[in-house]
């Protein structure tokens, strides 16, 4: 018999997509008056399925056959709805199959979100237990584990305040905390290392590794970050549209997933693009590089985007512009946002452009990837990966007439030698 | 595929459908009674944060329904609760009430209370419709001595027929918990249930002999009503706390009744289970 930690056979999970609130279908008073029987119809098909049902039937998961061994940490990676979230539900007990099967081998517990069950009203410690218990943990083991979560978590004299009164990020480091305590065999994380500043994300990462590299535990998680992925994980699988599009050694399956997304870039207009993060309220029209629509840039000189910031409905209220740079595998290079600059914008009108100039641009000649990100009111609304493709050409950075290349070097920094 | 010889130990998880007719996993129970103890204390302890009254409020409900029902039955339309003063009559019946609605209440509306924890993580959903029953037993307490103080006023003084409150409670908490079973998961697919209680209850209580006595309706009908298990409960209760007559064969059908709803509940809940995150 085998001894996989985790083992699927043929994992099936279907859904009814109805908007059981719809008024639409009203064409006369007959039909309003008899639209009770048509809504119960719809939200009965909820959970009702007949054979050959393919009404508004959409699978999330279509016969997905993994196995991790014992100690492995892998990597679930795909676009937005391509059903990492439901496999990891499904893996957690959240969600049941619809067909097929699941075996776990070991204590499981999975992080789909940090600080699930904190009620704003309870203090820190009094949710640091209700969260434990509810991660399955006794009083006995928080009782012990307390002190160190506390301090972990950074939150000091604050443990006998309310949460609410917490800032968020508190908050979040809080429920991290009690989640790295947790001492399962087979840890099932959702893309929750996204949270948090840049210091907390460090540590939370540290955390991963300890608990993947050093304690040999089973990990499998999600994340749209590929330098996360590449630096915690062996393995990693690609989901497409409910499938295993391919599996195996993580940087083969990330290279794969990395070609796949960037056929979506087509021009300089992302305004139909439909793979962003967030809610999309404000979204990112067309991008002019150097005033034109040419994606070639040199290095050693300034280059200027122009961004054209959508916002149909008129949102009112304070944005900013973040974005980072990526090599061809995925590895991000530089981290620019309006906030280094203590830029911020306020935007009401429907359409704004947003300018923004790398100076004397220190890139080796290659392709790069771009990021782009708008926070707006301190929420992150859009978030798009391969937004922009770059083709860098070298200027002679160095002045010294002739072209340097290699192959392992990225960034290109002026110097002086004595 | 290796079938057959799979059990599911104690940190061996299968996932597939569960068996709905063994619905109570006592092992579960076991493993999560931390969370539960948890879930209770806090969940009490939301109930007065940042209130001014703080644990006053568990009198104002019942207080507030004696006043009414004082006005409105005992001095307006004048019911006949023979030698006993109405407000007595009352406040012994509406104790009860208050604990055996809350039950109810609590328990069929917890999933769509408890929403933001069942999509995130995973623990037994069959204790969530059990906590709001179990929620209100300290309130129980408190509104019970106020309920004795009140009767002292008028001079009636509890016997030992009291403790009879206790197995009537545990009946008050089975048939609760049993109605919360068999409809929180309606509930969340079919939203119009819960506006539906709203009416439902106010006309319940008054298919119990809480605001006026059991001799109001005619005895060759009193079978009939007594069959409700909440007339029964109450009739009982108040039985209990004044120490006059227990009609213990309805009691008794109620308790049966209560035990088999409460396990057929669990077997509906069970099979509805898989289906509690998809229908949110």
């Amino acid at each position: 018999m085998s001894n996989y930690a985790i083992e699927t056979f043929n994992l099936s999970k279907r859904y009814r997509l109805i908007d059981a609130a719809s008024t639409s279908g009203h064409k006369s008073v007959l039909d309003y008056l008899i639209s009770p029987y048509r809504r119960y119809k719809e939200i009965r098909s909820l959970t009702s399925f007949t054979k050959n049902d393919n009404k508004n039937i959409f699978w999330a998961l279509k016969n997905i056959n993994i196995q991790i061994e014992h100690g492995e940490v892998v990597g679930l990676i795909g676009r937005n709805g391509a059903g990492k979230s439901t496999l990891l539900k499904i893996l957690s007990k959240i969600t049941s199959p619809t067909t097929g099967k699941a075996i776990l081998r070991g204590r499981v517990n999975s992080l789909l979100e940090v600080g699930t069950g904190f009620n704003p009203e309870l203090t820190g410690r009094e949710n640091i237990y209700m969260n434990g218990t509810l991660h399955g943990m006794s009083r006995k083991e928080i009782d012990k584990k307390l002190d160190e979560i506390v301090d972990f978590a950074g939150v000091g004299k604050f443990i006998d305040i309310p949460t609410k009164r917490y800032s968020s990020g508190m908050g979040v480091r809080l429920g991290f905390a009690v989640a790295a305590h947790l001492e399962p065999e087979i840890l099932i994380v959702d893309e929750v290392l996204a949270v948090g500043d840049a210091e907390f994300q460090k540590k939370a990462i540290g955390k991963m590794q300890d608990v993947s590299q050093t304690e040999g535990r089973t990990v499998i998680f999600v994340s749209h970050n590929m330098t996360t992925i590449t630096g915690l994980c062996k393995k990693a699988i690609l989901l497409e549209n409910g499938e295993i599009k391919t599996s195996g050694s993580a940087s083969s399956v990330i290279s794969s997933y990395l070609l796949k997304s960037r056929e979506l870039i087509s021009d300089n207009d992302m305004s139909s693009r439909d793979d962003f993060n967030g809610n999309g309220i404000i979204k990112i029209g067309k991008v002019l590089i150097n005033k034109s629509s040419e994606t070639k840039v040199l290095n050693a000189s300034d280059v200027n985007f122009s961004f054209e910031i959508l916002n149909p409905d008129n949102h009112k209220g304070y944005l900013e512009f973040a974005g980072n740079i990526s090599n061809e595998e995925g590895r991000t290079l530089h981290y620019f946002s309006s906030k280094l600059k203590q830029k911020v914008y306020y935007i009401e009108n429907d359409k704004t452009i947003i300018n923004f100039e790398l100076i004397n641009l220190p890139l080796q000649a290659g392709v790069y990837y771009i990021l782009l990100e708008i926070k707006f009111n301190d929420e992150i609304v859009y978030k798009l990966e391969n937004a922009l493709k770059i083709e860098v050409i070298d200027n002679d950075f160095y002045k010294s007439g002739t072209t340097w290349r290699d192959t392992n070097d990225f960034v290109l920094i002026d110097q002086k030698w004595y | 595929m290796p079938e057959g010889n799979i059990k599911e130990g104690k940190y061996y998880t299968v996932i597939e459908a569960s068996n709905p007719w063994k619905p109570f996993d006592i092992k579960e129970i076991m493993r999560y009674k931390d969370m539960l103890y948890f879930k209770i204390l806090n969940g009490y302890k939301v109930q007065i944060k940042q209130t001014v009254f703080g644990y006053f409020w568990v009198f104002f409900e019942p207080a507030f329904n004696i006043i009414f029902y004082s006005l409105v039955f005992g001095t307006i339309v004048k019911i006949n609760t023979g030698n006993l003063p109405y407000i007595i009559f009352n406040a012994t019946a509406v104790l009860g009430w208050t604990y055996f609605s809350g039950c109810m209440n609590g328990s069929i509306s917890s999933l769509i209370n408890e929403a933001n924890i069942i999509q995130k993580i995973y623990f037994p959903r069959i204790f969530i419709p059990l906590i709001p029953c179990i929620i209100k037993l300290p309130d129980f307490i408190l509104q019970f001595f106020m309920t004795l103080v009140l009767m002292a006023f008028f001079g009636f003084y509890p016997g030992f027929h009291i403790f009879l409150i206790i197995p009537i409670l545990l009946i008050m908490l089975i048939y609760g918990a049993g109605i919360g079973l068999l409809l929180s998961t309606f509930v969340l697919q079919y939203k119009d249930i819960n506006r539906f209680w709203g009416f439902f209850m106010r006309f319940y209580v008054y298919a119990v002999p809480l605001a006026y006595p059991l001799t109001t309706i005619p005895v060759r009908y009193q079978w009939i009503y007594m069959l409700n298990p909440g007339a029964a409960l109450i009739e009982s209760f108040r039985g209990a706390m004044l120490g006059t007559s227990i009609p213990w064969m309805y009691l008794g059908f109620s308790f049966v009744f209560s035990i088999i709803l409460l396990y057929i509940s669990a077997v509906v809940f069970r099979i509805r289970e898989p289906n509690i995150v998809d229908t949110l």
